[in-house]
């Protein structure tokens, strides 16, 4: 008998009636003979009395100004998924199935000790093995492993990061050879779009591991590409599935197995924030190093870039609007020296704040100090076009470029990869765009 | 169903369960940078015109496809295989154009880019703290991507690889 690694998210476990059917699918999985190991994230999504934005609200609530200690958000946010582990195997037991609930490190999940986003190092499932020989599903808590070298007693319990549940599924399905990993959502699968923007969006049948990382990597939530990844070293079969309907569902394949051209599917990211700085008023000896630097600083405040645009003249990026104050807290009256030739400062608009302004009147002693200005573009999204090998087709920027036009639809930048082709597009125009390229590429009758 | 209903269950799962993977795994890709790669042979298109769209098509027509196509104040601009430049040359005539050759693609992959957050801009800064010019840049879940001139590109993989692949 072989195992079936059965994840389910967060609105699969959200309320009474959705865990009694999600069980369901757990006791139809073990009548058809396999043998179902049971992993779910927190119950419920943003908001719910027990998701994780919620528990990492009650120390952000003691003083936002505050950072918590990675440590102990990490044991704060664990406790979700243990809780909904808990309610979930009792469920189990009340429908006539024993079942235990396991935490990350009983599951045998190690990782490293990089608290809120550790890496899976080795997964040794004795304690899954354990339970299955006593006769119970195993309900692991996702999205938590534990790094054994902290230094304290026992092993520090440490999360994954996004996609944290998916993860420990794919990890699992690796580690005990499973027939299949399911990951159980609330739509029939991958989508040639956004379901809540292309109403009646088909779901595709079959996706490459690739796709689907491309896919999260331009904002859409499916299967995170942590999990994809897994499942395509370790040769594990990986399905996207519906708690709430039997539809079939999506299979996420090799490469190898789905060959020939075509277009995937419309994504779209979050909210995003333009910023530009046009180094016209900066020295053409010094464009590089500035450039250099402006860089230098958003990785060391880790920020996220999207849609980065060098030239000569300018030099831009996108950035999600959760980290845009970051941004301006960095680029707000931050001084750029160029040895003893030149004094450069960065300020948000076209005339210094008053701290930027307090910057000019400390430095002016030292020399000249050249403001430049940050441009900013509030209110974007990046809306793209992912393919299977078909970016590299003759006539495919032309024809999202076009059909834009047609729409007056504004493009603000471009990017492309060997996958996807993104445009920057004001987030007023979000689904129209959407629809526009759904439709363009005939995606309607997508499989 | 009571507990002891699950009884065969029980005995059936106890003899037959498959051996696991008893040895630990290595599960995941080391984080950051894990290797370099570059592809030589192409040439950097920039067109100074406020028809971008006559552009595409007459690119599209040739059977021309682009890459890292990027919009700019004057215009566009974008990459094509060198083996290309002689025809994009010819079809943009009546255009206003400049062809740089002697452009490479230095590709370096990391698993999960989006994830590590900052790790394009460090890219980004360690290629341009080499002081070349970065002509176009573009990322993907296990990449980024820049072009660059071919003479530049062989100081900045093994820069990359110096600076960021873990060894």
């Amino acid at each position: 008998m072989k195992a079936v690694v059965m994840k389910f998210g967060g609105t699969s476990v959200q309320t009474r009636e959705a865990r009694h059917t999600a069980a369901l699918k757990v006791i139809s999985c073990r009548e058809q003979g396999f043998w179902p190991v049971v992993v779910v994230s927190a119950i419920g999504r943003k908001g719910e009395p027990y998701a994780t934005d919620t528990l990492i609200s009650l120390l952000r609530d003691i003083d936002a100004t505050v950072s918590p200690d990675p440590r102990e958000l990490d044991l704060l946010m664990a406790c979700g998924e243990i809780l909904s582990s808990v309610v979930f195997a009792h469920t189990l037991k009340t429908l006539g199935h024993n079942a235990i609930s396991l935490r990350g490190g009983q599951a045998g999940i190690r990782t490293d000790g990089v608290y809120g986003n550790a890496r899976i190092l080795a997964i040794n499932p004795l304690g899954i093995r354990e339970a299955v020989n006593r006769g119970l599903i195993p309900v692991v808590c996702g999205f938590q492993g534990v790094w054994v070298q902290g230094g304290l007693p026992g092993a520090e319990l440490t999360t994954l990061g996004r996609g944290g549940s998916d993860t420990t599924a794919s990890g699992l399905g690796a580690a005990l050879n499973a027939e299949r990993v399911e990951i159980f959502t609330d739509v029939d699968g991958v989508k040639t779009a956004d379901p809540r923007i292309v109403a009646g969006a088909p779901t595709l049948r079959k996706v490459t591991y690739d796709e689907v990382a491309e896919v999260a990597h331009l904002g859409a939530k499916v299967v995170h590409p942590r999990a994809a990844e897994i499942a395509m070293r370790f040769n594990c079969p990986l399905w996207v599935k519906n708690t709430f309907s039997d539809d079939e569902g999506t299979e996420i394949v090799p490469k190898d197995d789905f060959p020939g051209r075509r277009v995937t599917g419309v994504t779209h990211s979050g909210k995003l924030v333009f910023v530009q700085f046009p180094l016209d008023v900066v020295l053409q000896n010094h464009r590089v190093g500035f450039a250099a630097k402006v860089y230098e600083i958003l990785a060391r405040h880790a920020i996220n870039l999207y849609m980065i645009n060098l030239s000569p003249d300018s030099i831009g990026f996108a950035v999600e609007r959760d980290q845009y104050s970051t941004v301006v807290d960095i680029f707000d009256g931050l001084v750029v020296p160029m040895g003893l030739e030149a004094i450069y400062m960065t300020q948000v608009g076209a005339e210094p704040s008053e701290g930027a302004g307090s910057q000019i009147d400390l430095l002016e002693p030292l020399g000249t100090v050249t403001s430049v200005p940050m441009k900013v573009t509030e209110g974007c999204t990046m809306v793209s076009v992912v393919g299977h090998d078909y970016m590299q087709q003759p006539g495919v920027f032309l024809d999202v470029m076009e059909r834009f036009e047609q729409a007056q639809v504004p493009v603000l930048q471009t990017s492309d990869s060997d996958y996807s082709l993104s445009c920057l597009v004001p987030e007023s125009e979000l689904v129209k765009a959407v629809k526009i390229l759904h439709e363009g590429f005939g995606l309607a009758q997508a499989v | 169903m009571s507990s002891t209903s699950a009884e065969p269950f029980r005995r059936e799962l106890a003899t037959t369960v498959e051996p696991v993977v008893g040895k630990e795994t290595e599960f995941e890709k080391p984080r950051g940078i894990n290797r370099v790669e570059i592809r030589r042979g192409f040439v950097t298109v920039h067109v100074s015109t406020r028809s971008r769209i006559e552009v595409l098509r007459a690119m599209s027509q040739a059977g021309v496809s682009l890459d890292f196509l990027k919009l700019t104040q004057s215009g566009m601009s974008f990459v094509v295989p060198e083996s290309l430049g002689t025809k994009v040359a010819t079809e943009l005539e009546g255009f206003q154009f400049e062809l740089k050759e002697g452009r490479c693609i230095v590709l370096a992959f990391a698993a999960n880019m989006r994830d590590e957050e900052g790790l394009i801009a460090r890219v980004v800064s360690e290629v341009i703290g080499t002081g070349c010019e970065v002509d176009h840049l573009g990322d993907m879940h296990d990449r980024v991507l820049l072009v660059i001139k071919s003479d530049e590109v062989d100081g900045v993989a093994a820069r990359l690889t110096d600076r960021l692949v873990e060894a």
